[in-house]
């Protein structure tokens, strides 16, 4: 009976150790990219890149490990594509260099004891280039040289650019790439799949920073590659013009915080930068304006512009925009300028203030 | 008998009351400038321009033009907002072509003399942009609805023998063109337009030719600059500190890399080699140079962005930038884009073959801020708008 308990622990810690294997194996083998792992117990070896997903022409750092085989005062010798280019005892990594795109690189490693080979291990570099590319569909105006940047409830387009070259020259399509996309670690599994290269996410929540990742692999684990971005938001940005009746906006010269304009009448556009609209007169968005504290009907047509006329006044005039959303509250934004007009003949009335 | 002094007394009233109200419209019309001569179209500029340039070629720093009737060697050429400009021609016969920003009217100037003639009589109002090529202009503006609306314009032959000023033939490109540019021989056109998260690059020849697309992107914020050797290069529209990355656009769309993650990125392909210019904005300004696809980049000595350099058109490896004098703000690129901060900018030659760069012309105390530089074929002159007031500018690079 003892001896059938015996036989029986055995058989259980038997099967246990090939199900962790079973499980503990194909793990590694994922993280090592194309090393080929020997089905073998006993002298263990694995080897590890640094970094994962060569690109090309980058040095790759090719490190031996094993749990079982002290391979600090082994010895061992590398070979790279055939030919040995290092060893000796201890010498468990190597540098080698990645080719160009299409190009496979063969590392390998062989562990000596007493002059005897005990293991072998190869692991193949495939050089790779996975760009990711972001912008926001955040307000700017036309002609605008800059990047429209995301702001609270705007939406990412993110477009990844992978470059996997088979052997033979031929580039591997993105729709046989599969995408997995991340933000913040987390798999954004609406967005993810094969061929997912093009996608567009939610902008990071106010005053957040998000970090959106991608990773791109073809089904046979030949090619992988992955890259980051990190994206913060930005409040939007209240910038005032002059709408000049011949020239149109001068987006070329914002109104400073204090200025002199030597006309009596002159008209302001404001551009709110970087906010949820489709247009600076976006009917979403809510303009308040305020000229000497006094609250400024708007033009339904054009409630980001503003004419003030000085005639008659003291020709100082403190222009105050607040701006918020109708479905988006975390958008507010407020400016305020001091502009001081030719008042034409003088006087201490107040402003005509006429809807543009 | 008192009949007819009544008719007569009430017909002399009548005369007196007439011309009297007649004075009073004749006033009133003076004062609206209604007794100005009529628009003069036989004229070679034209009464617009006559109207809002105060003159053409202001003399900077006092300096006071040749002898000969050259123009200085630094001269303002309009005193009102620029939409475009290049130069046309050849090297032995340049002009500079610019459009008026707020009429739409063509003018050329000899930037050896500094005459000045309009081309054109058809008015279109608020042009934001142009592009000035060989075979025509290529005008942009806003439409009622916030559209961008593009025209080619070619200026037609001249019709009358009494005018110089002619109409301008105009084809419409689609709307809502984000970004674009001319080849190098000015014959093509790349833009790029879409909608809904699609956008495509397309070219187009001045022919009208069928349209030939050559990549998509989710993405609409890419500049183009089309560079030698039929090149076709889009970058990312830059942001301070925010990488950006700028590709060859290969067959089949496919997006080959000239340079990547550069923080506020900004390039300037040669039109006449593969060297590139290009700027990075993250704190402070750099700006980098390379002379071939594979070469590694060189950090030139001074500190500006890309889109304030031209490449000289000849077979030396030379570029002009214009340099900010005082040290931009950290947010520089996103500040200047949206109009608010400006730079007094002195001109500087970059020796790429040399990786050097020395000070060509400081405008003393007239402030420059440089933007849209154009070099002529023969590359005597360097004509560039002031970021400051959109006005156009000329500078002859030898002294």
């Amino acid at each position: 009976m003892a001896t059938q308990r015996w036989v029986f622990s055995f058989v259980v810690l038997f099967a246990g150790i090939l199900c962790a294997a079973a499980v503990y194996l194909p793990a590694v083998a994922s993280a090592q990219a194309s090393t080929q792992l020997n089905p073998f117990f006993g002298a263990d070896l694995t080897l590890e890149l640094s970094p994962l997903y060569p690109r090309p022409g980058e040095t790759v750092r090719v490190t031996a490990r094993s749990i079982l085989v002290d391979l600090s005062s082994a010895t061992l010798e590398w070979l790279e594509n055939g030919k040995k280019v290092a060893g000796g005892v201890g010498v468990t990594f190597v540098d080698a260099k990645a080719g160009a795109l299409g190009t496979e690189t063969t590392v390998t490693a062989m562990v000596f004891e007493d002059g005897i080979e005990v293991r072998r291990e190869s692991a193949r570099i495939h050089p790779t280039e996975l760009e990711l590319l972001w912008e926001s569909n955040s307000y700017v105006p036309p002609f605008f040289r800059g990047r429209a940047l995301p702001s609270a409830g705007t939406t990412l387009s993110l477009e990844a650019i992978p470059r996997l070259k088979r052997g033979d020259g031929s580039s591997v399509p993105d729709t046989e790439i599969t995408f997995t996309w991340r933000r913040n670690g987390y798999v954004v599994q609406e967005v993810s799949g094969r061929g997912a290269s093009k996608v567009t996410l939610e902008s990071p929540s106010l005053f957040g920073v998000d970090t959106i990742t991608v990773e791109a692999r073809t089904s046979d684990g030949l090619f992988e590659s992955a890259a980051s971005v990190r994206i913060p938001s930005v409040e939007p940005r209240l910038v005032l013009y002059e709408k000049h009746p011949l020239f149109g906006v001068m987006y070329h010269n914002a109104i400073p915080p204090r200025s002199f304009r030597p006309e009596i009448e002159t008209s302001f556009t404001a551009v709110p930068y970087f906010a949820e609209a489709l247009a600076d007169n976006d009917g979403r968005l809510v303009y308040e304006w305020r000229v000497n504290g006094n609250p400024i009907a708007n033009d339904p047509a054009r409630p980001n512009s503003i004419t003030i006329n000085a005639r008659g006044s003291s020709g100082l005039a403190l222009i105050e925009l607040a701006l918020s959303h109708a479905t988006n509250l975390f958008l507010n934004s407020f400016g305020s300028w001091t502009v001081t007009l030719d008042s034409g003949e003088g006087g201490g009335g107040f402003f005509t203030n006429t809807i543009q | 008998m008192a009949a007819i002094v009544i008719i007569l007394g009430a017909l002399t009233f009548w005369y007196f009351f007439i011309q009297a109200k007649q004075e009073k419209v004749t006033r009133e019309d003076t004062a609206r400038g209604a007794g100005l001569a009529p628009p003069s179209l036989g004229s070679i500029v034209g009464s617009t321009y006559e109207n809002i340039i105060s003159s053409l070629s202001t003399l900077v720093g006092g300096e006071s033009g040749r002898p000969s009737g050259e123009l200085p060697r630094l001269s303002q050429v309009g005193k009102t907002p620029t939409a475009g400009l290049g130069f046309v021609g050849n090297a032995s016969s340049t002009r500079l072509r610019f459009v008026e920003r707020s009429t739409g009217y063509i003018f050329d100037v000899d930037p050896v003399t500094g005459v000045l003639e309009r081309l054109t009589n058809t008015l279109i109002p608020y042009v934001y942009e142009a592009v000035v090529a060989q075979r025509g202009v290529i005008l942009r503006g806003v439409g009622e609805t916030n559209e961008i609306l593009t025209v080619m314009g070619t200026i037609s032959a001249s019709s009358s023998a009494s005018s110089n000023t002619n109409p301008l033939l105009q084809r419409a490109l689609p709307n809502d063109i984000r970004a674009m540019a001319t080849s190098p021989a000015g014959d093509e056109i790349v833009y790029i337009n879409g909608g809904e998260r699609v956008f495509t690059g397309t070219r187009v020849t001045w022919d009208g030719a069928k349209p030939q697309q050559l990549f998509s992107s989710n993405l609409s914020g890419w500049d183009i600059r089309l560079a030698a050797k039929d090149r076709t290069v889009i970058v990312q529209k830059p942001s301070d500190g925010i990488a950006g990355s700028a590709y060859i656009v290969g067959d089949g769309g496919a997006l080959l890399p000239l340079i990547k993650d550069v923080p506020g990125l900004t390039i300037l392909p040669s039109v006449s080699s593969k060297a590139l210019l290009y700027g990075e904005s993250s704190g402070n300004l750099s700006l980098f140079v390379r002379t071939d696809d594979t070469s590694t980049s060189e950090r030139l000595p001074i500190r500006t962005i890309a889109d304030k350099c031209v490449w000289d058109r000849g077979t030396k490896p030379i570029a002009y930038c214009g340099v900010p004098q005082g040290l931009p703000p950290a947010d520089f690129l996103d500040s200047w884009n949206r109009g608010e901060t400006h730079t007094s900018d002195a001109w500087w030659k970059v020796d790429v073959g040399a990786d050097s760069a020395e000070l060509l012309f400081s405008p003393g105390s007239a402030e420059l801020d440089v933007e849209s530089p154009a070099v002529d074929d023969g590359g005597n002159y360097i004509a560039f708008i002031n970021a400051r007031d959109k006005t156009l500018w000329l500078l002859r690079i030898k002294e």
